[in-house]
């Protein structure tokens, strides 16, 4: 039997052997672009790629955003540029794509469907930053604030900016970086998990911390979680997985302005 | 007003929801919006999941709430037209 190029990364937990048979100087790329992700040991999750130049791109008129189908052959995402199916048992996954840059959709997509139907975790549009005594999820949509919070937290190390991976291991919550995704060059992301010591809301305005009932906290957090399945089972069990979140983590609501001064509030909350 | 008062609810049955601390969450595919019900409005959603009329569930909410009948129509009639809005509900005959 052939061996095909791979190898395994480390992605918020999940160890993803990836394979590609068809194109091996993506797989030399992928293991020289995330160095530090790359590890040893059985994979959790197969993830084979072929790069398939007979899809469309760029995507066809009229379309709009990608739909992931749940059936009998698992999650399937039929994108203008990408192909990818995850297997009923959330352990494999098979992907056509065009681009080096959509393997890094394949995995994202394939962490933020397993995770919450595992009941595992959850990947959120957020900013992460790990302080003194662990880290801290600053989730929210475009403009929220997530990019000022990095940027005005000196001295700190940042986990995520865009996107970050929240998962319970052992009864308690970790938070991770995503890699492969928007500025990976400028953050020294690291594979390794921060635990989590709690979640703000961000508001513009004079620095200072309120509190937030766990239903204003979920809506919040919903809004910001990435999950592309669309059948109720599926949604009701991110629900579940976000409804226990805000129940189990400190959330507060942080109101900080364009300087690192809400850091004072945070350390001092 | 009276029309609608006899017709039944009839919930989202592609909408995704929990019901949280007696609140209700629910996500509504066509937008992907998550919309939290206060607690009546979750009662009145839950009761319009049992099949009665709106006329039925403004008599119960009379029964389990201290409120006058007419308050509780006004506000019933006003709560469901915003949840058809949403599409997080339907309205449909009960004679079908």
């Amino acid at each position: 039997m052939t061996e095909h190029p791979s190898v395994i990364l480390s992605l918020s937990g999940e160890r993803c052997r990836v394979t590609c048979a068809n194109n091996p100087a993506a797989i030399r790329a992928l293991a020289h672009d995330v160095a530090p992700f790359v590890v040893g040991g059985e994979p959790t999750l197969d993830v084979s790629i072929e790069f398939d130049h007979t899809l469309m791109d760029p995507p066809a008129p009229g379309w709009k955003k990608f739909r992931m189908v749940r059936s009998e052959d698992g999650y399937v995402v039929s994108g203008p540029s990408h192909w990818i199916r995850i297997s009923p048992g959330l352990d494999r996954v098979d992907a056509r794509v065009i681009r080096y840059f959509q393997v890094a959709t394949v995995l994202r997509i394939a962490l933020c469907t397993i995770l919450p139907i595992r009941g595992q975790g959850f990947l959120t549009h957020a900013a992460a930053i790990a302080g003194n005594s662990g880290g801290y999820l600053f989730p929210g949509r475009s403009g929220a604030g997530k990019s000022t919070i990095v940027e005005n937290s000196p001295g700190k190390r940042c986990l995520a900016e865009e996107n970050a991976v929240v998962r319970k291991e052992n009864g308690e919550y970790q938070v991770f970086g995503f890699p492969l995704w928007a500025r990976l060059y400028a953050l020294s992301m690291i594979p390794e998990p921060t635990p989590l010591k709690g979640m703000f809301l961000l508001a513009k305005g004079s620095p200072q911390i309120n509190p937030v009932t766990s239903r204003h906290a979920l809506t919040y957090l919903m809004r910001s979680v990435c999950f592309p399945l669309e059948d109720v089972e599926s949604r009701n069990r991110v629900l579940d997985t976000c409804s226990k979140f805000v129940r189990e983590v400190p959330v507060a609501e942080l109101v900080f302005a364009k300087n690192p001064e809400f850091w004072r509030c945070i350390e001092r909350d | 007003m009276t029309e609608v008062l006899q017709q039944i609810i009839v919930l989202n049955p592609d909408a995704a929801s929990r019901v949280i601390d007696g609140e209700a969450f629910i996500i509504t595919p066509h937008d992907n919006q998550i919309h939290n019900l206060t607690s009546v409005a979750t009662r009145v959603w839950e009761l319009g999941g049992e099949g009665l009329t709106v006329g039925d569930i403004v008599g119960k909410i009379v029964e389990e709430y201290d409120v006058e009948r007419e308050t509780a129509e006004k506000d019933i009639l006003a709560l469901v037209q915003d949840l058809v809005e949403r599409r997080i509900v339907s309205l449909d005959d009960p004679a079908k």
